[in-house]
């Protein structure tokens, strides 16, 4: 497993992202599927592994790129 | 499932009735290892014979009193219980490890064990100190046993000694009072616990899983 510290350099864009579209989480989780809880859990990043399946999902409801969603953060 | 927060699972579904019952029963256990390592060291030590238990080899015929009005017939026995008037000073203390250390294992597996079904209605089965009580459990009882099949073979010998009988062959003795199930209990114990080693891999890979 990759270390703690490579995990957190993630950052999760979901919230700008539904800004954008004017979106809510809960009609987010109605699309994709997934609980309000865990993508709650996405958003505020502090997921340590996305199934493939989800952020398919999430892409697709969104219409973004994988790279619109997921960032990589400095190093600090 | 929340993903961040611990995962917890509970592959049996316990209430707290359960754990009040196994508490009772571990209770029960060790209670009943007391008052066993009282008596037995109470026997050893005290003024008279030491009743002992000497494993046969089954060649050994017996005369029981089942017959018609108690006539007595021929019969084997695994095992019988003689009355040694001393012991010899190696044998005694043999034999007061045995009823000091099988007792105190027996009442710390039921302890474990019950320690180990609260963690598991608590939803916190496998962490490393659920695995750690399992082995504990494990270890325990495999040191009984090898105590067991130990104290068993020398005071038996030396109870035959001190009586004057005829020295039986060590080999078939060790065979005849072979405790399986006590090894059986602890090789499934063992088991669990390693079962409980992947179920922590597991679950930590899994957090945090989106």
């Amino acid at each position: 497993m990759p270390p703690e510290e490579e995990v957190g350099r993630v950052h999760c864009r979901l919230d700008e992202l539904l800004e954008e579209r004017g979106m809510t989480l809960s009609r987010l989780a109605e699309l994709v599927g997934v609980t309000v809880v865990n993508l709650s859990v996405l958003k505020n990043d502090r997921a340590r592994a996305v199934r493939f399946s989800t952020l398919t999902a999430i892409c697709d409801a969104l219409g973004c790129e994988i790279g619109d969603l997921l960032v990589l953060r400095p190093r600090a | 499932m929340p993903a961040t927060e611990r995962q917890r699972f509970s592959f049996v579904e316990l209430d707290r009735t359960d754990v009040v019952v196994t508490y009772v029963v571990a209770a029960l256990v060790v209670v009943g290892s007391v008052v066993a390592v009282v008596r037995r060291v109470a026997e050893l030590l005290g003024a008279g014979p030491v009743p002992v238990r000497v494993e046969l080899t089954g060649d050994e015929t017996l005369r029981a009193p089942l017959g018609p009005g108690g006539a007595d017939v021929p019969a084997t026995a695994g095992s019988v219980v003689v009355e040694v008037p001393h012991l010899p000073g190696l044998a005694t203390g043999v034999a007061l490890l045995e009823a000091v250390l099988v007792p105190a294992a027996y009442g710390v597996t039921a302890v474990c064990l019950a320690l180990f079904c609260r963690r598991v209605v608590r939803g916190a089965a496998f962490t490393a100190g659920t695995t750690r009580l399992v082995l504990v459990s494990c270890v325990a009882l495999i040191v009984a046993w090898l105590v067991q099949v130990g104290a068993t073979t020398a005071v038996g010998d030396a109870a035959r000694a001190a009586l004057g009988g005829a020295e039986a062959d060590p080999g078939a003795v060790f065979v005849a009072s072979f405790p399986l199930g006590l090894l059986l209990v602890a090789i499934a114990l063992g088991a669990v616990a390693g079962a409980m080693r992947v179920g922590e891999r597991v679950q930590r890979e899994t957090e945090g899983l989106v």
